[in-house]
């Protein structure tokens, strides 16, 4: 079947060169209406077809996956026998070729999905924008076909695979992918759409209107990728962070920031015809952002945590990304004569003036982190020597940074558009100042003082919080007062009928929770590394963690990840003289391919991985780590015997001789070195996320019937406006 | 399985064809006479139901910023009398391109076998309209 996907790849291929060529053929021959828009209507069904034989290619390499089929090379090379089920399904995307198929099926599937949704619509930016879409598949596909086969068959198929890399069994590691190729390749969309209505020079906000969702999408898609990665980060690498300024991780918060001051800005350009360049330049650069984050990830340009992506794609995507950049500039300043704002900036104190407020900020956030992720390859090229930033240098230019931001977040939600009065401003601001001043007072006395920037976080992410609740009681009080609902009946009616408004409302709050939740995690953890025997104890923050006993598992251990031998600990954490948790970390030993470490200890020769064990609540989490010590002299006479005395190949006499090793571990335990984190707050982190996703969902979320609510809207603006009337106008 | 390979392979080449030279098929067999002005047409009424749809948005807004307390009762009369002069000149471009398209179209229907049926969405909305209004007639419906 390696061929059937590879034939796959070359039918994409061909899709792809078909399409641009129809899509611009359509647009810019000279022909009839019927005979452009059949050559541009066959070149939206070449992105339809696209995703079908991707969708095929996709399923025959799962499949492949899934029946240990290791004549694959690439499921040879990130598959076994002994990864479970539930990770063999997702490891399509731990290999450099799985994940270019992947990338080159969300894209083929979005596109699908936006020009089903604008057919009829936008025929002048719609052929370039198919053009601009095929152009970029084509290039993922040639990527595979040239570079990187996914169907590359092993003849003869080795009996085993090298397995997946321990580090991504990991339950989220399973979505964390799709959702972050999913963000990218969505930014894809309004990208190709901006430029198509710059190529067609029809910059109104039509362009905008149909991609809003799409943006947004992206922006949602390309958060929750980075929360699951940072919970990866959090739960799995033993270090207890979850942020770490890794270029990967700074390459998909890049495209997010810019995407963020996007789906602002946008709102802008859509009420007041403002920011046109703007908009242009934002969704522009989010594309090429979104690209580049492929190719950090991809290329392994720069070292980073994420290893497994390494590879020699640098030269493709640098060409790629120097057209992407170069056709930006030049779109933008060629049709700047279009892009001329419509209306002026009525008052500095509108929200209008927020969102430009926080669009700068964003933008320099964007710019630091940019900075930062590239100044190894920036010094490299100057003087060639490749220095690198660490987190002190990102924190001191992106803390005051997010300060203001946050601010902006809390601000933003009260001012009007358009124009707002100062004493109605103040009469808003008040409450939420005078809660934050509460807090912040609060906070001095009860002695938290050492960290101002995150005593500054707490109070403005409580200002925030408090102009969210006001505004939502504020609406529904409203609503209550005209229509005489019920409180819960008001409020969800309110929602329903201002999703954008609300679901951003949300998204505001849940990105406060998150900041202060990094502020506290970040400001305020205590962390300890110590080597404890059985029975011995140590002091974490305000809590004592006691080594209560050992643990040994020989296979299927509680993590499930099929680690060979999974030794951990029990400990007991107690707070004020009281057991307050049970806590059981370990750490998996897994197989290696390494014959030459004897034929017992290739079981548990690979890169062992901890399972990391917590306590988590609303204040803070205890997090534990163990690294148990198997290369005592006792533990490692058990395994030089068994090399000498069990034949390769015999796997059960070798995981008997295993059994031995953990009993003889478990009675004669060696101390273990143990990472223990008192981390308060950080649950907020998650919620908070979970909290904006919420919101996003809300807002992009489409009405029940926006035609009919179209159709109202109409009768009864053109009713009122025709008599007259004064009331105001409702949908 | 090579030979169970190959036949998917090129029956998948099949459907592909099939898919993508559908339009071009289409259009060398029923030749499509719909004038480009038509097809214009519809575009612009699509982008001004849109423009439409943007100021009720912005009407809507307007509304709950005032009855929240952020807007000035005269501030709020300003936009508002703004936004509704914007979608009446809105209002006014919307029929007079549906007349357009309503002159245009029995003259494309003559002897032509149609391949879609452009002026639905606005035949809906038109309907709409008159539904919306009948119900707006018994009761009338807050911003909020």
């Amino acid at each position: 079947m390696a061929s059937l996907g590879y034939a796959c790849l070359l039918l994409t291929l061909a899709l792809c060169g078909y399409g641009v060529v129809a899509a611009l053929y359509g647009a810019r021959a000279q022909l009839g209406a019927g005979a452009a828009a059949s050559w541009v209507e066959s070149a939206r069904r070449a992105v339809y077809a696209l995703a079908l034989v991707l969708s095929v290619a996709m399923a025959v390499l799962e499949v492949a996956f899934l029946r240990n089929d290791f004549s694959f090379y690439t499921v040879a090379s990130s598959s076994s026998r002994t990864t479970p089920e539930i990770y063999r399904a997702a490891a399509i995307w731990a290999s450099q070729e799985g994940s270019l198929l992947l990338w080159s099926w969300l894209l083929a599937l979005w596109s699908s999905l936006m020009l089903f949704l604008v057919r009829n619509r936008m025929r002048e930016a719609t052929p370039y924008a198919i053009a601009i879409l095929l152009a970029l598949a084509g290039f993922f596909d040639a990527l595979m076909v040239f570079y990187a086969n996914p169907f590359k068959a092993l003849n003869p198929a080795p009996a085993e695979g090298a397995g997946l890399d321990p580090l991504l069994r990991f339950p989220t590691m399973m979505i964390h992918p799709p959702m972050l190729y999913s963000g990218y390749t969505l930014a894809m969309v309004p990208f190709a759409f901006g430029a198509g209505a710059l190529i067609a020079r029809r910059v109104d906000a039509q362009w905008i209107r149909m991609t809003r969702r799409f943006a947004l999408a992206s922006w949602m898609f390309l958060g929750f990728g980075i929360l699951l990665g940072a919970r990866w980060s959090f739960s799995e690498l033993g270090w207890g962070g979850y942020w770490g300024w890794d270029p990967v991780e700074n390459a998909a918060l890049m495209p997010w920031l810019t995407g963020t001051a996007f789906i602002h800005s946008i709102m802008i350009q859509e009420k007041r015809g403002m920011l046109k360049v703007w908009n242009a330049a934002l969704v522009l650069a989010t594309g090429t952002l979104a690209i580049m984050g492929t190719f950090l990830v991809r290329s392994g340009v720069l070292d980073s945590i994420h290893a497994f992506g390494a590879s020699t794609l640098g030269v493709p995507f640098v060409a790629l990304i120097a057209l992407l950049i170069g056709g930006s500039i030049y779109l933008v300043v060629s049709r700047r004569d279009l892009l001329h704002s419509e209306h002026r900036l009525d008052s500095l104190l509108s929200r209008e003036s927020a969102f430009l407020a926080n669009n700068v900020v964003l933008v320099g956030l964007c710019f630091v982190v940019f900075w930062g992720t590239y100044f190894p390859l920036i010094s490299k090229t100057l003087n060639g020597q490749q220095a690198s930033v660490g987190a002190p240098w990102f924190d001191r230019y992106t803390v005051p940074l997010a300060l203001i931001l946050v601010a902006l977040t809390g601000i933003g939600p009260i001012i009007p558009w358009r124009r707002a009065s100062a004493a109605a401003l103040r009469r808003h601001l008040l409450g939420p100042l005078l809660l934050a001043a509460l807090l912040l007072v609060v906070l001095l006395a009860l002695g938290v003082r050492s960290h101002p920037a995150a005593l500054t976080m707490f109070a403005l992410g409580a200002f925030v919080l408090a102009v969210v609740v006001g505004e939502i009681a504020r609406g529904t009080s409203a609503r209550m007062a005209v229509t005489r609902e019920s409180p819960p009946a008001a409020l969800l009616a309110l929602i329903g009928r201002s999703r954008r408004r609300y679901g951003g409302y949300l998204v505001h709050a849940g990105v406060a929770l998150l900041l202060i939740g990094v502020a506290g995690s970040s400001s305020f953890q205590h962390q300890v590394e110590h080597d404890l025997s059985v029975g011995q104890s140590v002091r974490v923050g305000g809590d004592t963690v006691r080594y209560v006993r050992p643990t040994a598992a020989l296979l299927n251990g509680p993590d499930h990840t099929g680690a060979t031998l999974n030794l951990g600990a029990v400990l007991e954490v107690r707070s004020h003289g009281r057991r307050v948790s049970l806590l059981h970390p370990s750490e998996g030993f897994y197989s290696s391919d390494e014959p030459s470490q004897g034929s017992v200890g290739y079981l548990i020769g690979g890169q062992p991985v901890s399972h990391v064990a917590m306590d988590a609540g609303l204040t803070g989490d205890v997090w534990s780590a163990i690294e148990p010590n198997i290369h005592t002299p006792a533990l490692q006479r058990v395994i030089e015997g068994a090399n000498r005395i069990v034949p390769a190949g015999h796997l059960e006499e070798a995981l008997v001789a295993l059994t031995v090793l953990a009993r003889d571990y478990l009675r004669n335990p060696p101390p273990a070195q143990f990472n223990l984190i008192s981390e308060p707050l950080v649950e907020w982190i998650w919620l908070g996320g979970i909290l904006a996703l919420i919101g996003a969902l809300i807002a992009i979320w489409p009405g029940p019937r926006p035609l009919r609510a179209l159709a109202r809207a109409g009768a009864l603006v053109a009713r009122r406006a025709r008599s007259g009337e004064s009331e105001p106008v409702g949908a | 399985m090579q030979a169970l390979a190959g036949l998917l392979a090129v029956l998948l080449v099949v459907i592909v064809l099939a898919i993508v030279s559908g339009p071009l098929r289409a259009h060398l067999l029923v030749r499509d006479r719909r004038s480009a002005s038509l097809s214009s047409d519809e575009e612009a009424l699509r982008r001004l139901e849109a423009e439409r749809e943007a100021r009720y948005r912005e009407l809507r807004d307007a509304e709950l910023d005032y009855r929240t307390g952020k807007l000035r009762s005269k501030d709020y009369e300003v936009i508002r009398e703004n936004l509704r002069r914007e979608a009446l000149a809105i209002l006014d471009a919307i029929e007079a391109t549906r007349a357009r398209l309503a002159l245009a179209a029995p003259a494309a229907d003559q002897g032509v076998e149609r391949r879609s049926e452009p002026a639905r969405p606005s035949a809906d909305l038109e309907q709409g309209d008159r539904v919306a209004e009948q119900q707006h007639r018994e009761q009338d419906r807050p911003a909020v």
